[in-house]
């Protein structure tokens, strides 16, 4: 299963819910690490009750965040706080090279959880606890969901122009911001890997997610740390152009550089208004950016969006799409690289899922698997690593262990 | 010693996604020299005259700049010059990365495409992100943020339920610089196991749709196309931002059960509204959630925000108080955990940067300095890395090699 992989013969620990740890523990699976997922024996990842679900009906195995953030994975369940539960965590641990979790330093504290004995039994473990605000500071043990995650990052300012002025803060859509830590995470993992091929050394890794999306966005958040001024959502996104409406939709328009501007007034038809010397020089289009606009408007609410897209882009206009993501699954583009995939999972059947974004010359694609049933590989697993036979194995599910 | 201690990047990238991505690899200790000019400048060196806001300011005077790229090395060539191609090929050689984020093909036309490097230095790991990727009908297509953000499924769903798609700034970039680094550290570990390097051809607009592959799923599987829902996230309820004391100042609460419900509800001090039968339950909360929304607006406007987030902490209610440029300043959790440094810039004198954006226990990440003025580290590369002589490197300059 993990031949030839960037990661293979890595064998990773999962223990987290809903989209940050899951989405780090897929993206190592997808580099061809093993990845066991461990859940709680009853309700499993958080991500399995929620919605939307396969044929609109809510159950464990239909869980549309869960069926794609779990792919390549195996899973297991075991009950933490279960004494013998614990035990076999413990015995799980040293037989991996990586674990990655989600915990609260208080909820650690509660398991008995503690990262360096389990170094001091496996040296060269790898720990990364991904938490919303770290593992030390006085906001430590507070709980955040998504929206809480987004905002407490920059990441409401994200969205400027006027439009947004007088109105609640915008929210990242979806679980942006988790999806968006798993990568730090993912990449500080392989960095200590790396280490660790080197020197033989193990180490832990805090990676808060706050820290991790205020450093996406330090480019603007830094700006009054500087001396200069805020970035506040009354602030003009663009010059000129950005969301524009056309009759099917919207494009998204980007004009910079002069010879992007000279280009768009020639597809446009060389309109006489544009030759006047307002708009000649970078600083008089900012200027003057709502008069452009509404000529923007004019032109294209009268195309059709892909039409445009491909017709503009030929002549070296930035331009693309709003896409739907029925669109997007239709692209030619993304259909030449074999993006979307075929996977087949016991419970929901055949669906195209989305799969990575990198292309490795030297390494072959993943044949995916689909995400694991709650408890799916506990015999296999728990035998293999942990030498338990099937009476065992009884046992533990008898007593609600796994 | 350092996570990547002996990893040397020759790094092409400009504006921010690729430079974010190798910003990280240097603060983990990899060597990054950039390798740019004053022909075609990173837009990072001037971005505010970029888009027609300021006129043409020093390329060395820019905070932009600095903070996506501290810690990194310059050296100045001017890749239309033969000769600096050249010079280009003999860095590469002495290097254990190749990264650039250029529209695809444009370093094949430069005379750098993989096949070139792989001849001069046959393990190296070549990274390339663009736009669409380096194949494909639309691999000619030109890229920058809001474009792949469009792309890739996710404006449309980015937004308030009655308004257009939001326009997202520059975390769409800098997300694709994260993922630049994570498949450049994939390829090392494959490298120390294998001794095989690779070329690695990253796409933006995969990258994006990869965050938000739950509504891909929800299309796959019932035929949906989700639409935008501004601050909702499925039923969970109350869930948005709402005011606090103070200009622009905001608190985030998200309510997922019944039990929260009656946590937040105990904080507020049950006011009689509250406990009406239609906020008891989870669905029947949901359908009044604007009515609720202007309620709970009404109670936390009396406060400031970061009490109220401690006072809902403690009631066992998910809650945050908002953070913008001027409390990441502030906040006494940012600033107890250290992620604002500060460092010595020879032109801007003291400057704040961020980061590392996470913690290693036995190799710390860590910002070692200040962006590289252009063309800094010329005679370090040349010399010292190369191995030219003083009068080799004169001649270069001489020549505009090193504009």
């Amino acid at each position: 299963m993990s031949t030839g992989g960037a990661l293979a013969g890595i064998r990773v620990l999962e223990v987290g819910d809903m989209v940050a740890v899951p989405y780090c523990g897929k993206l190592l699976a997808d580099l061809g690490a093993e990845l066991i997922k461990v859940e709680h024996p009853v309700q499993g990842d958080e991500a399995r009750g929620r919605g939307p679900f396969a044929k609109g009906h809510s159950h464990l195995e239909k869980s549309c965040l869960f069926l794609y953030l779990n792919t390549n994975k195996l899973g297991v369940t075991l009950d933490l706080a279960h004494a013998q539960g614990k035990a076999m965590f413990f015995d799980l641990a040293r037989k991996v090279d990586v674990i990655i979790e989600d915990k609260l330093p208080r909820e650690k504290a509660a398991l008995g959880w503690d990262d360096e004995a389990l170094r001091h039994e496996n040296p060269g473990l790898i720990t990364a606890s991904i938490t919303a605000f770290g593992e030390t500071g006085p906001y430590k043990n507070y709980r955040a969901r998504h929206i809480n995650l987004y905002q407490s990052a920059g990441d409401g300012l994200v969205y400027v122009g006027k439009e947004y002025v007088d109105r609640e803060p915008l929210q990242g859509p979806g679980y942006q911001a988790d999806y968006e830590s798993a990568i730090g995470a993912c990449s500080a993992i392989m960095a200590a890997l790396f280490f660790r091929g080197n020197t033989g050394i193990g180490q832990h890794i805090d990676l808060s997610k706050q820290e991790w999306c205020l450093s996406l966005n330090a480019m603007y958040l830094g700006k009054y740390a500087n001396g200069g001024l805020p970035v506040i959502r009354s602030n003009p996104a663009l010059p000129f152009g950005g969301v524009i409406p056309c009759k099917d939709g919207y494009v998204m328009l980007l004009i910079v550089e002069n010879h992007h501007w000279q280009r768009l007034v020639k597809a446009m038809g060389d309109p006489p208004i544009f030759h006047d010397d307002r708009f000649a020089t970078l600083m008089g289009r900012a200027k003057h950016g709502e008069e452009i606009n509404r000529h923007l408007a004019e032109f294209f609410v009268q195309c059709n969006k892909e039409e445009i897209y491909h017709q503009l882009q030929q002549q070296g206009i930035p331009i693309a799409p709003v896409a739907t993501v029925d669109e997007v699954v239709a692209s030619p583009q993304l259909a030449s690289r074999d993006y979307f995939v075929e996977i087949a999972h016991p419970a929901v059947g055949k669906a195209l899922y989305p799969s990575v974004p990198y292309r490795f010359s030297g390494l072959p694609r993943r044949a995916d698997r689909p995400a694991p049933l709650l408890g799916e590989h506990n015999a296999e697993v728990y035998e293999r690593l942990l030498g338990l036979d099937e009476p065992e194995l009884r046992s533990l599910r008898e007593t609600g262990v796994i | 010693m350092q996570t990547l201690s002996g990893v040397r990047v020759a790094d092409f990238t400009w504006a921010l996604a690729g430079p974010f991505g190798t910003s990280l690899l240097a603060m983990m200790g990899a060597e990054v020299i950039k390798i740019e000019s004053r022909k075609k400048l990173d837009s990072a060196r001037h971005v505010a005259a970029l888009y027609g806001w300021t006129e043409e300011p020093d390329v060395d005077k820019s905070v932009e700049f600095n903070l996506v790229n501290p810690g990194k090395l310059s050296l100045s060539l001017d890749l239309s010059n033969p000769k600096g191609v050249d010079i280009a090929k003999r860095l590469v050689a002495c290097c254990d990365v190749v990264v650039d984020n250029f529209s695809a093909g444009v370093m094949a036309r430069v005379g750098l495409g993989y096949p070139v490097l792989c001849e001069i230095k046959p393990d190296i790991i070549v990274a390339s992100s663009a736009y669409s990727g380096q194949q494909g009908p639309e691999s000619s297509y030109l890229g920058y943020a809001p474009l792949f953000h469009a792309a890739s499924g996710m404006a449309y769903v980015s937004g308030y339920e009655d308004s257009p798609p939001a326009y997202n700034r520059g975390r769409t970039d800098t997300i694709v610089g994260g993922v630049v680094a994570m498949a450049i550290l994939a390829a090392l570990n494959h490298r120390q196991r294998t001794g095989k390097g690779q070329y690695i051809d990253i796409s933006s607009r995969e990258t994006i749709s990869g965050l938000i592959g739950h509504f891909f799923m929800d299309y796959a599987l019932n035929g949906n196309i989700p639409a935008r829902c501004g601050n909702e996230e499925g039923l969970l309820c109350p869930h948005n931002c709402y005011p606090c004391r103070g200009d622009d100042r905001w608190i985030t609460i998200a309510v997922a059960t019944d039990q929260e419900w009656r946590a937040l509800r105990a904080a507020m001090g049950n006011p009689n509204w509250a406990i009406e039968a239609r906020f008891a339950e989870r669905e029947s909360r949901w359908q009044h959630r604007k009515e609720l929304d202007a309620k709970i607006a009404l109670w936390t406007r009396d406060f400031e925000a970061e009490q109220l987030t401690n006072l809902l902490q403690e009631a066992g209610v998910s809650a945050m108080h908002n953070i913008g440029s001027k409390e990441v300043v502030s906040d006494p959790h940012i600033r107890e955990r250290g992620l604002l440094k500060e460092v010595e810039h020879p032109k801007l004198g003291k400057q704040v940067v961020f980061g590392p954006p996470f913690r290693m226990s036995v190799t710390p990440p860590q910002i070692a300095a200040p962006s590289p003025l252009m063309g800094e580290h010329n005679d370090y590369v040349l010399q010292d890395v190369l191995g030219l002589t003083p009068d080799e490197v004169a001649l270069l300059e001489s020549q505009g090699v090193l504009d």
